[in-house]
């Protein structure tokens, strides 16, 4: 993620980041009087105003102020602009991405693309940058999906092409494509990172949900289902078992296996989530793919059956 | 204080990205930058760097020195104890001065405290028995000449400049003339390093230092003759390289490689990092 580096303009690196030009005026507050109680996040203070909004501060001095927040028993959260926030708590302050942002992230990361190119354009006589954000499915829920996150991360709508069979969705726009590079989400053409530093717990599993409509399988096996997570690289796939660790589920250790593709071998990698930890899995995390949904539902239906006073998954 | 001994360009490396620790594919440096905020962010790399010390858990044997140029966020959370528990730690050859954040449209008041916090700092960090830089910052010439003084009057003879931000926004040729104004009059040994320096800056006698031969590498661009290029682009991509890494491949062919394990961004972004080193000592070709 673009961060402020020290140097030069401030108001340069703000516009960089976000095209916003200019960072939250916080000086004069215009009479503006306070209301409710003052809370302590570590070295940060939130106060309520009367005219609506917060205003935080750092040893009396006024670093910010918002429109609107949410406060919390352990933290604050701001919005900031294009699915991010602004977390304060008693480990101090934080980017971090909003669920829609993080599940975009992992819809990307698993069978996306964000890239840019160039093109000679014969009529202007010279080169021109194309930058592109992209996500590619079979299911048409996932491409509605991808249309809702955008819209509501980045107000943009993606256009879409292919009505058989695959499906395209793209979203061309410098801003996104920037703003999704600098959290490395798309790394390179197979690659990918998950931007943990900047996901709280909901982000996660957001992400996670994202990634695993992807590239994430349900399958029938001799005990009754079995879920994996693959990719083709290695180590973005140990990013997200670490994700799913952070998160307390006891994931296998990374295996390897071939698969042919037309005229290429794969060496494809892959996880799988303890059977203990399905149930959990569903309800914490699941899938937005409509064959992962159908074989949850079953699996839910195994679940109802076998544990009586249980049988709450929805 | 000792003096660094610079190479015209001496690569920054991503602590928690292994493709970018290059030496493991054969490439000969004698000195590299690890950014202290790489740690800081990455709990369980700090961990296993903190235990070894950076010598070891990089595999590196050349020189090590920590880059303590942070976002501001880390800037505000460290402190003197906390610099020098890491600085035992890690065990690096040489160090930085700690950073800090001097913008020209903030209140003046601001990066002049700034600038009294590093000039401070580089005052305590005398007690280190490691060689440490000297850091170029300010808002304004009086800040820069004000602080670059104060190091040259304690005997810092090696310096750094941080110049992504100031080259993008126009502000670099400034800050430069403000310290060679400084070192040509009281240390004229002495040696500036322009650190996070992407694109050529040409300027005698100093040295480069960056992670754009990487961050390049990993969007896929190659450099040649210090410039970036798309991996197709017309003017580059049937170009034959003769580098190690390329071993008379063209970009073309490199790109063929992209498959599993990492190796084609390793490949490529030892390709960038010989290209600029080449470069910027003076093969114009690279």
């Amino acid at each position: 993620m673009g961060t402020k580096m020290g140097s030069g303009r401030l108001r340069d690196q703000y516009g960089e980041r976000f095209n916003q030009g200019q960072p939250t005026w916080s000086g004069e507050k215009g009479g503006e009087c306070l209301l409710g109680g003052v809370k302590q996040f570590g070295g940060h203070e939130v106060r309520e105003l009367s005219t609506g909004g917060y205003e935080l501060s750092k040893g009396g001095v006024v670093v910010g102020s918002f429109r609107s927040g949410r406060i919390d028993p352990d933290r604050v959260v701001f919005p900031l602009s294009h699915g991010t926030w602004l977390e304060v708590s008693d480990r101090g302050t934080r980017e971090i991405l909003s669920p829609e942002k993080a599940m975009l992230g992992g819809l990307i990361a698993s069978d996306g693309g964000n890239h840019f190119y160039y093109r000679f354009d014969k009529r202007l006589g010279y080169r021109v940058s194309y930058y592109t954000t992209r996500f590619a499915s079979e299911d048409i829920e996932l491409m509605e999906l991808f249309d809702g996150l955008s819209e509501a991360v980045y107000d943009k709508t993606p256009r879409h092409y292919g009505k058989e069979g695959m499906r395209k969705g793209y979203i061309s726009s410098k801003e996104v494509f920037y703003d999704l590079n600098d959290l490395g989400v798309k790394t390179g053409p197979d690659e990918f990172h998950i931007p943990r530093e900047h996901l709280d717990s909901t982000g996660k599993r957001a992400y996670l949900a994202g990634f695993f409509s992807g590239d994430g399988n349900i399958s029938k096996s001799t005990n009754g289902f079995e879920i994996r997570v693959y990719s083709e690289h290695k180590e973005g796939l140990e990013e997200v078992r670490q994700t799913f660790l952070d998160l307390g589920f006891h994931p296998s250790e990374i295996r390897e296996s071939i698969r042919q593709r037309e005229s290429r071998v794969e060496i494809i990698h892959n996880f799988s989530i303890p059977v203990k930890e399905h149930r959990r899995f569903a309800a914490e995390i699941g899938s937005h793919r409509p064959s992962h949904i159908g074989r949850l539902k079953k699996m839910g239906e195994l679940w109802v059956c076998n544990e009586p006073l249980g049988g709450i998954w929805v | 204080m000792q003096k660094i001994g610079f190479a015209k360009f001496a690569p920054e490396v991503d602590l928690v990205d292994q493709r970018s620790w290059v030496w493991r594919d054969g490439a000969e440096i004698d000195t590299i930058l690890a950014p202290l905020w790489h740690l800081l962010t990455n709990w369980l790399a700090l961990t296993a760097a903190s235990s070894s010390g950076l010598h070891d858990y990089l595999g590196f044997h050349g020189k090590v020195v920590l880059s303590t140029v942070m976002p501001d966020e880390l800037i505000d959370k460290l402190d003197r104890d906390r610099y020098f528990q890491l600085i035992k730690d890690l065990r690096p050859d040489a160090t930085m001065v700690p950073d800090n954040y001097t913008y020209i449209d903030a209140p003046l008041y601001q990066s002049w405290s700034q600038t009294i916090r590093l000039v401070t700092f580089a005052n305590d960090f005398l007690d280190l028995d490691i060689p440490v830089i000297g850091l170029v910052k300010g808002a304004i010439s009086q800040q820069y000449v004000w602080s670059l003084q104060k190091q040259v009057d304690m005997g810092y003879v090696s310096f750094a400049l941080p110049s992504r931000e100031l080259f993008k926004q126009g502000l670099l040729d400034g800050a430069f003339l403000s310290a060679r104004h400084v070192l040509e009059r009281n240390c004229p040994d002495a040696e500036l390093l322009f650190y996070g320096l992407a694109h050529p800056f040409r300027r005698a006698k100093a040295s480069y230092s960056n992670l754009s031969w990487f961050i390049e590498a990993k969007h896929t661009r190659y450099i040649k003759g210090g410039k970036s290029y798309h991996m197709v682009d017309p003017e580059i991509r049937s170009n034959r390289c003769d580098c190690g890494a390329c071993k008379g491949r063209t970009p073309v062919e490199l790109l063929s490689l992209q498959t599993r394990y990492g190796k084609y961004i390793r490949t490529l972004a030892l390709h960038n990092m010989l290209d600029l080193k080449r470069y910027l000592s003076g093969d114009k070709d690279g």
